[in-house]
């Protein structure tokens, strides 16, 4: 009773229920049209797999989470850097923002080969394609962050005679951190996506692979077990980010 | 005073002299303000009022090195606008209070010791100073609010608290008070007269509040739009020789009154 009447202050109840029916949903359909286990298994069924191959799945796991972390961290970094560039230099954003534009409208998975040709099996280019999936999004929120300051901002610095240094670290920088953690938000999840797809293209190990193998296999019990670990993967990330913003934007509300 | 500092003595804290700030905008030249001539006394308090688009803000900009002028000459403290800038002599006080919202109210008053490099103020006394100037401007027991837990009054006097860091001569005020309530610009208003006092500074305050300019200013400038420029200015010394005015006194309404005149005068262009 003292859990229900806690689930039900906290709001937790609706979302719970809504998951419970898409279980039951879920269940029906695969009793009412009699599908096979090895087209989709049941919610139990999962459950089991993730219970019996809990070595496997984490063993798997590891790759995956070193590349998207990796990844994560090297895209966002190249794309601060390159923002707080094109906001100091007027001609290297004329120049080289439209390339980035343009190279963001390739599909991701289109590249991925190129990588592989390039840099092998390894790690390396799993790293290289999370980076790509996080750098567009946080490279444009940042060119908008740097760029906020309002006029009077900037007037009261000048006032004060303060140089593009102080300028860029008292002011533009604190600024930029709403847009830095929005962008961080999308890129915790995408960057998850850009490890999995590189595996695709190529690798033994990691989820990407297994998920690979799953499928070809016809283990689809194992395949569903994956992806729920993958998107745990995703959920976690993004858990971090936003207790990071939360550390840092605290004077925001 | 240390031995060893220059002292600018200069017989005026302001003389513009045919000062003309024209922008060039898509191929169109646009007059922002003509043909201004205005003396500020040291110590003065001149309050500037006009119809939006006459330059007011404009002037502002001007004396504080915030936009250059295209004709006549701009002489602050017996120099050039910037090199009062640069020695810190200038404070700006925003329409918007203009704090760093990640910053506490003490914090932002502390901004200008912390940018400026060579210009920073550096005496030991400094470190202290943010405080007395929230204690001056009566805030002491909120330096740790962040802004977003300021009223707008309060917000606007921390603005004003982080202005006086330093010890400007002159303190250049741009509708501060324009989007507050009448009440707490009533009792802004009083304590900007004591904190003058107390400070000693020179203060050009600009408003297009006729009571705000009357009450405020020993002098009050009238400005016209298209282009900005001086039609008239009310000189209220001898009137205030016994203090300043209180609110209900017949001679400050009679004051109002008269600029009012003036100031729609100006916007017909009947002087012009």
């Amino acid at each position: 009773m003292r859990m229900l009447d806690w689930l039900r202050r906290s709001g937790l109840h609706w979302p719970l229920l809504g998951g419970a029916s898409i279980l039951a949903i879920w269940y029906l359909t695969i009793l009412v049209f009699d599908v096979k286990e090895y087209i989709a298994p049941t919610p139990h069924q999962v459950l089991q797999v993730i219970v019996d191959k809990a070595d496997l799945l984490l063993l798997n796991a590891i790759p995956t989470i070193q590349e998207c972390t990796l990844g994560f961290l090297l895209g966002n970094s190249l794309a601060v850097l390159i923002a707080i560039i094109f906001v100091h230099n007027n001609l290297a954003e004329r120049m080289y923002y439209p390339i980035a534009v343009l190279f963001n409208t390739i599909p991701i998975i289109a590249i991925s080969p190129i990588l592989v040709l390039i840099f092998g099996l390894g790690m390396a280019p799993k790293i290289i394609i999370a980076a790509i999936i996080c750098f567009f999004p946080t490279l444009v929120n940042m060119i908008r962050g740097f760029s906020s300051v309002s006029e009077n901002e900037l007037e009261l610095m000048r006032i004060l005679s303060a140089n593009r240094r102080e300028v860029f670290f008292k002011l533009r920088l604190q600024c930029s951190l709403p847009f830095l953690f929005a962008a961080l938000r999308i890129a915790s999840t995408t960057s998850v996506i850009g490890a999995i797809v590189g595996e695709w293209i190529g690798a033994n190990l990691g989820l990407g692979a297994l998920i690979i193998q799953a499928t070809f296999n016809y283990r689809s019990g194992l395949l569903y077990a994956s992806i729920l670990v993958s998107s745990l993967l995703a959920i976690t990330l993004f858990t971090i980010v936003v207790l990071l913003e939360k550390r840092f934007l605290r004077w925001q509300d | 005073m240390n031995p060893g500092d220059t002292v600018i003595e200069a017989s005026k804290a302001v003389a513009l002299k045919n000062v003309g700030v024209t922008f060039e905008r898509d191929g169109a030249s646009f007059t922002a303000i003509n043909d201004v001539s205005l003396d500020v006394g040291i110590r003065e308090f001149v309050t500037i009022i006009g119809p939006s688009g006459c330059g007011k803000s404009t002037l502002l900009r001007v004396v504080s090195d915030l936009l250059p002028s295209n004709h006549g000459t701009a002489e602050v403290l017996g120099g050039t606008a910037e090199a009062a800038r640069t020695r810190r002599d200038i404070g700006f006080v925003f329409q918007d209070a203009t704090l760093l919202p990640w910053r506490t109210a003490l914090e932002n008053v502390a901004l200008p010791l912390e940018v400026g490099g060579e210009t920073r103020p550096k005496s030991a006394a400094t470190r202290s100073e943010p405080q007395r100037l929230l204690t001056l401007v009566g805030l002491s027991g909120r330096e740790d609010a962040m802004p977003r837990e300021l009223s707008g009054g309060m917000r606007q006097r921390v603005a004003i608290a982080r202005a006086l860091v330093g010890n400007p001569r002159i303190l250049l005020m741009d509708e501060p008070f324009g989007a507050l309530d009448e009440i707490t610009r009533d009792r802004l208003n009083e304590e900007l007269l004591r904190i003058w006092q107390e400070t000693g500074t020179t203060i050009i305050f600009v408003t297009h509040s006729l009571t705000e300019a009357a009450y405020l200013g020993q002098r009050v400038v009238v400005m016209a739009a298209n282009p900005g420029r001086i039609v008239d200015v009310m000189d209220l010394r001898a009137v205030k020789s016994q203090g300043p005015f209180t609110r209900d006194d017949s001679l400050f309404t009679e004051t109002v009154s008269r600029l009012r005149v003036l100031l729609s005068e100006a916007e017909d262009g009947v002087r012009a």
